[in-house]
């Protein structure tokens, strides 16, 4: 007889077990298999395979486009992160204040509501928006007498374009993280800024900002570690162009392994992918540490 | 120089009223402490004097000037919270400067003034350090020291005590005293420790439900509560009240209460009925036989240096329960039967209606 302590044991682990199942069938199996692929090299009709070593890894990191996805990657991220956060914040220090309750929760609903739709089905409405000659925001600066501007087909404004649209899909998860954090702020603290004599300016630079800095630091890592793989919303609406203007890093993970069947490149793409995202996160979170550490 | 004069004041927030009409004189230097029950107002009103919380109606005056807009730095006030409210991203030495720099004082001066406070209040070694690593007294410590840097007119305090332990309330109890002995500055000072207010207060004022029940020095409104509320407020354990009928006795006027007879300070209508509060340190415990009232003992307190009687008195079906305190170590059994003795001055008399103290 098994004692009760046998028993719980196993429940614990039968309880565990379909989220284990899940687990292994759509993270732990693909990571080993591309870990894998990123040594093999694949034939695409025969699917035998071959170890070749470092030579995946070799073809990415010497393919100038590599280069190039990774470069277009982030100068997105820049771009989304200012965006995202910037704009983000500067939202909820509006509406951080006395607001009636049942406004502030439509101004919330409405922020938060794009993060909600599906990112294609967004993507699709911006192209028709940003499309050259029927596009409603060309529409608008024509009525201006302005000349339209070339939204997907200019490549030095391509990217903007895709920038506009995360950050109008995504600012509002960040409005509402930081207007939380906004509100967490002691009410005592901002009252003794008060009888110090700083102005709702200073308070706001001096020690509400200082106060939410880790919360900062959090929604920059998250922002950039989306903007890494930035592909949905690119795909559909410039696939990349114009030339390879908008190209992410995912997308050329993407039609490595996909559009040309190397599996093996692909994967290996996707493995520098990781480091890197590793690489950037331990760097903002060490940062953030010393901010924290205070 | 700064007196205080509170005109009438109200306060409601949205429809609800919470300070009924409050009027108040302080003194240039005195130091006032506010108690009352929890929710009364007292934190409301401080708020209201510091120009945290707009004054829906009546006039806030200082040193005779109407401040009821103005902010609280041209009020010259300086509030200490209870939650201390140190910026945790700045270093003592900033928290203190903070207030200077938005006067924008020249660095030098800021510098030699957060040194002078820093001496006075002995945290010069804290002064590098942030928050996050002050004990909760060194914290409190700060607290007081960025308000006294700015040289205010008026001092307030918002139950500034209440988050340290025992010994240390005692130790900052002493320096607050000290420190207002050395400034000289008027003093709004809350609390809700009766040793607080009785020690440090120059004039208490007893809030309740909004409304200023009594005012007074510590051992005015100990001695004289002008009604039930405030002779229950003060003094602890509290006061015991007994409900009584006015009897006459050949000895003088006397009051009959649950238990037996008590001796009245002043002659009554014969048969009124009237509420009798008799502080536990006047009761004299003595032999039950041929006392004038009798209590049964439940059960006792030990605090060492004196002990706490709780009794039953009267019909044993629907008893009144008092405290009984006596100095040293007092030794009697459960159920024990006591004879109670008290003298006729130290009997408070109440109307039973109105609670209002009836004029000795
Ligand atoms: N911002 C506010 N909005 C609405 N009601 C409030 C607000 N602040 C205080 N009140 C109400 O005003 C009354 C007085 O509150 P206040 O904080 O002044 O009490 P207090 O005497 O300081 O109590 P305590 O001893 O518990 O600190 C309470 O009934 C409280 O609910
Ligand atoms: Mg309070």
């Amino acid at each position: 007889m098994a004692t009760l302590r046998q028993r719980e044991t196993l429940a614990a682990y039968g309880f565990l077990a379909p989220a284990y199942l899940i687990y292994l069938l759509f993270l732990a199996i693909p990571m080993v298999a591309s870990l894998l692929l990123s040594v093999l090299e694949v034939d695409r009709l025969t699917l035998a395979t071959q170890f070749v070593g470092w030579a995946n890894f070799d073809w990415v990191l010497t393919d100038p486009r590599f280069w190039k996805t990774f470069g277009n990657t982030f100068y997105f991220i820049a771009l989304a992160v200012v965006g995202n956060v910037g704009l983000g914040l500067g939202l909820a220090v509006l509406l951080d204040r006395n607001i009636p309750g049942p406004l502030l929760y439509l101004f919330r609903l409405a922020y938060f509501l794009p993060v909600l739709v599906s990112l294609a089905f967004v993507s699709f409405i911006w192209r028709f928006m940003f499309s050259f000659d029927l596009g409603a925001i060309n529409y608008y600066i024509r009525m201006l007498g302005l000349p339209p501007v070339g939204w997907l087909t200019d490549k030095n404004v391509a990217m903007f374009s895709i920038v506009i649209i995360d950050v109008w899909k995504n600012v509002g998860f960040f409005v509402i993280i930081l207007l939380a954090a906004l509100q967490g702020v002691p009410r005592n603290l901002m009252e003794a800024a008060r009888i110090d004599g700083a102005s709702p300016f200073t308070a706001l630079r001096r020690i509400k900002l200082p106060y939410i800095a880790p919360v900062i630091l959090f929604c920059v890592t998250y922002a950039t570690i989306g903007g890494l793989q930035v592909f949905d919303s690119i795909k559909i609406i410039t696939d990349g162009g114009p030339g390879d203007s908008t190209r992410s890093v995912v997308m050329y993970m993407f039609s490595e392994a996909f559009s040309a069947g190397e599996l093996g490149t692909g994967a290996a793409s996707a493995l520098t992918l990781l480091v890197v995202i590793a690489i950037v996160t331990a760097i903002q979170l060490t940062l953030g540490r010393r901010f924290a550490g205070r | 120089m700064a007196t205080l004069a509170l005109r009438d004041i109200r306060k409601s927030f949205g429809k609800h009223e919470v300070i009924h009409g409050v009027s108040l004189d302080v003194k240039d230097g005195e130091f006032v402490v506010f108690v009352g029950p929890s929710g009364c107002g007292k934190s409301t009103m401080l708020r209201m004097i510091a120009g945290l919380e707009t004054i829906t109606e009546g006039q806030l005056l200082i040193d005779g000037a109407v401040m009821n807009e103005e902010t609280p730095t041209r009020r010259g006030i300086a509030m200490v919270f209870q939650s201390y409210a140190l910026y945790p991203n700045m270093t003592v030495y900033q928290n203190m400067a903070f207030g200077l720099e938005q006067a924008r004082l020249p660095k030098a001066e800021i510098r030699e003034l957060v040194l002078e406070a820093a001496e006075t209040l002995k945290i010069e070694p804290l002064l590098q350090r942030r928050p996050g690593q002050l004990s909760g007294g060194q914290s409190q410590r700060v607290a007081i020291g960025r308000s006294i840097v700015r040289n205010p007119r008026i001092f307030l305090f918002d139950e500034p005590l209440s988050n340290l332990d025992a010994e240390l309330r005692v130790h900052m109890r002493v320096e607050i005293a000290n420190l207002h002995k050395r400034m000289g500055r008027t003093t709004i000072y809350v609390t809700h420790d009766q040793v607080e207010a009785m020690t440090l207060a120059d004039t208490i004022v007893v809030f309740n439900e909004g409304r200023i029940e009594q005012l007074g020095t510590p051992l005015d409104l100990y001695n004289k509560p002008a009604n039930r509320f405030v002779a229950g407020f003060l003094g602890s354990p509290r006061m015991n009240f007994l409900q009584g009928r006015v009897a006459e006795a050949a000895s003088g006027p006397c009051v009959e209460v649950p238990g037996g007879v008590l001796p009245l300070p002043q002659p009554a209508r014969q048969g009124e009925a009237i509420e009798i509060g008799i502080r536990p340190e006047h009761l004299e415990v003595v032999a039950p036989e041929g006392a004038a009232a009798r209590a049964r003992v439940q059960f006792t307190e030990q605090l060492g240096g004196e002990t706490f009687l709780y009794c039953d008195v009267g019909e044993a079906a629907e008893p009144a329960r008092i405290v009984i305190k006596r100095q040293g170590q007092q030794r009697f059994g459960d159920n024990e039967v006591i004879g109670l003795a008290i003298g006729a001055s130290d009997v408070y008399c109440f109307d039973s209606k109105t609670g209002a103290a009836l004029a000795a």
